[in-house]
């Protein structure tokens, strides 16, 4: 492994991808701290832009704005209560709590510090395990890889918030858009009706910033101006007091496992493990009794778990192929893009590439700390950027992004339709990020559904017969069965609550 | 009883079942023109059968859903951002071709910024000036992409 990580390093800190990396964290931060930008619009509009660099540069770069953001929603968590990224809106609690005790400054460090210890922890565990993992991932067959596509899709759209259906119902119109196109072993046009941009499929960037970009922008019209109090935020400030560091560290520590584990299960990620780990620090922290007054494990904690998380996230994504996320499942379009197959053989065939990013986000979590805690000023100062100002350039970067793929207008008009799609979908309360996981694996689903057919003659036992195939299996049917029986015990335990809580907006 | 059906279609749930139906129905209309195959040698036409019978799965499982809450309506909050800024991509599009990058990027700012109501129009020409000037720096200097900035009918 010593080996393999000086490998890494070695391709990590070559001028270009350091370059590379340092201008994603920079962005990753930047929409990190911006409330309104998140970091899937975030990689959607920069993803046509990666297509002139190398592919490990493009990759280094897109998740530096994944992390990066991690580190940059708490800000204005902290000092404004707005959650500048989902996964840190459980910070707003305590942090701004302590913003209001005048902590902002120490709030801010101790966010920067559990941020990097849990991103390091994240690191080490996706160099320990993600070469055993792939190793083992190597007996995988075609039925293996369907159902683990399967499992990750199911996963994804039923863990995560709203109605399980609803989940389901995107992952398979994601599934029919990403097989859209010609299919390649019979050489038939499907769903194609004489469009011939339609050959090679749907555009992952177009549809990307038209769900994700151009809905971010829509629901933000309009509630951009607020009065922002800002509180000034002193280098001297940032130092927390002896008790606040020492009852930071084990929030951390609980953190950064909590973090780890939700990271690597699909469907959970960042934002479920910040939430968990709060939930913890509740019941376990030394000052559980003043938790939500601005108490430091409320802050560190949350932020150990999102950074944990976003970085154990790329070890199912790098090793399987199975991305468990919208985020996860962009940066695997990217690499398909790049003519990268993510899979297990990625770690044999291109062990620069999977080390040169292990290690570059372990340099990307260390430039985030050392370069953020002396720009917090900058930081803070950005806050003032007025959204109104901002989302006409951010739409006209969505527009001559999505052109600039293949220099068609075509391709824009995709834009627009996945555009009113994403709003459509908002009305009916439907889910757009398993849209876009579905999207990307449905041609390898099928292509594997077809082969492992195939190479059973047509008995569908094939997928229960295999030992590892059938644990897969068992793990879809306790996924499905918590679906059902979830809502049954809350009915039978919540005579006395009000069970229609679920009732939204 | 009728009444209620109609509440039920017209709920959240009922809209999004309907959805997932005219999925179905468009699956299935594409699939009748491709070959099904056998489970051991699929052809084009058999995966997406299959997920033609999901959607009407979960649209049934929707609607058993629209029933029990009729009351949930469709909230269509504001429309004015909606329509402005998809009309301006449309604009774009279409203005793209003809008149080049400069004038479909002012259009497509200035008709986007309309859809947050009280502008000045100083604010929206700084914005375009300042957009353009971003897109020309990042995308043709910066990355030489081959975007027409000028109307193509004029040549330098």
């Amino acid at each position: 492994m010593i080996d393999n990580l000086l490998l890494g390093f070695q391709v990590a800190l070559s001028w270009d991808t350091l370059m590379f990396c340092f201008i994603g964290v920079s962005i990753g931060m930047f929409i990190g701290v911006l409330p309104g930008v998140g970091p899937l619009a975030a990689i959607s509009l920069l993803l046509p832009l990666t297509y002139y660099i190398a592919a490990t540069d493009a990759l280094i770069m897109l998740a530096g704005i994944y992390y990066g953001a991690q580190y940059g929603g708490s800000v204005a968590s902290i000092l404004l209560r707005l959650p500048g990224t989902a996964s840190s809106a459980v910070v707003c609690m305590d942090g701004y709590e302590m913003t209001k005790n005048g902590r902002a400054g120490a709030a801010l460090f101790l966010s920067a510090v559990a941020s990097f210890v849990g991103g390091s922890i994240g690191i080490l565990l996706m160099a320990g395990f993600a070469p055993a993992l792939a190793a083992f991932a190597l007996r995988f067959g075609s039925q293996e890889y369907f159902l683990l596509m399967a499992l990750g899709l199911i996963a994804a759209s039923t863990l995560s918030e709203g109605s399980a259906t609803r989940g389901l119902a995107m992952v398979v119109l994601g599934v029919l858009l990403g097989i859209v196109g010609l299919d390649t072993t019979s050489g038939t046009m499907r769903f194609v009706y004489g469009q011939f941009e339609l050959m090679d499929g749907i555009s992952l960037v177009a549809s990307a910033m038209g769900l994700f970009g151009l809905s971010e922008i829509l629901s933000n019209i309009g509630r951009s101006e607020r009065t922002r109090p800002m509180h000034k935020v002193t280098l001297r400030s940032m130092i927390p007091t002896r008790t606040e560091m020492r009852d930071s560290w084990p929030a951390i520590w609980r953190g950064s496992a909590i973090g780890s584990f939700f990271g690597a299960l699909p469907g959970t990620g960042s934002t479920i493990a910040s939430f968990f780990s709060y939930a913890t620090e509740k019941k376990v922290a030394r000052n559980r009794a003043r938790i939500g007054q601005g108490i430091v494990e409320g802050v560190a904690g949350p932020e150990a778990a999102n950074n944990a998380a976003a970085q154990t996230a790329f070890i199912p994504t790098l090793t399987l192929g199975v991305p468990g996320d919208a985020v996860m499942a962009l940066l695997l379009g990217a690499m398909i893009v790049h003519g990268v197959n993510p899979g297990p053989q990625m770690l044999t065939n291109t062990p620069e590439m999977f080390w040169g990013l292990v290690a570059s986000f372990w340099l990307g979590n260390l430039i985030l700390l050392v370069f953020n805690i002396p720009m917090i000023g900058l930081w803070v100062s950005m806050l003032r950027i007025s959204y109104r100002l901002l989302y006409p350039a951010i739409l006209v970067l969505v527009v001559i992004g999505t052109y600039s793929i293949r220099y068609s207008v075509f391709d824009i008009y995709q834009l627009l339709a996945f555009g009113f799609l994403g709003y459509i979908l908002r009305l009916l309360d439907f889910p757009a990020a398993p849209l876009v996981l579905g999207l990307v694996l449905g041609p390898l689903m099928e292509e594997n559904f077809r082969r492992s057919l195939m190479l059973s003659d047509g008995d569908f036992t094939t997928f229960l017969t295999r030992p590892i195939s059938a644990v897969l299996f068992a793990c879809i049917v306790l996924v499905l069965l918590a679906q059902v029986v979830a809502p049954l015990l809350r009915l039978w335990r919540g005579k006395t609550h009000d069970v229609r809580n679920d009732t939204h907006q | 009883m009728q009444n209620r059906l109609i509440a039920a279609l017209t709920s959240r749930s009922g809209l999004g079942a309907m959805l997932l139906f005219a999925a179905a129905a468009v699956t299935f209309s594409e699939v009748s023109r491709l070959r099904l195959g056998t489970p051991a040698s699929m052809g084009p036409g058999y995966f997406p059968a299959l997920l033609g019978g999901l959607f009407v799965l979960f649209g049934v499982m929707l609607l058993a859903e629209g029933w029990r809450n009729p009351g949930q309506r469709v909230n269509f909050g504001r429309l004015r951002p909606v329509i402005y800024l998809l009309g301006a991509i449309i604009l774009f599009g279409m203005l793209y071709p003809v008149l080049g990058g400069g004038i479909a990027i002012a259009v497509l700012v200035t008709v986007s910024a309309m859809a947050e109501p009280g502008r000045s129009w100083q604010e929206i020409a700084l914005l375009v000036v300042t957009v353009i000037v971003m897109i020309w720096v990042i995308f043709v200097l910066a990355l030489g992409l081959q975007l027409t900035m000028l109307p193509p009918w004029i040549r330098t």
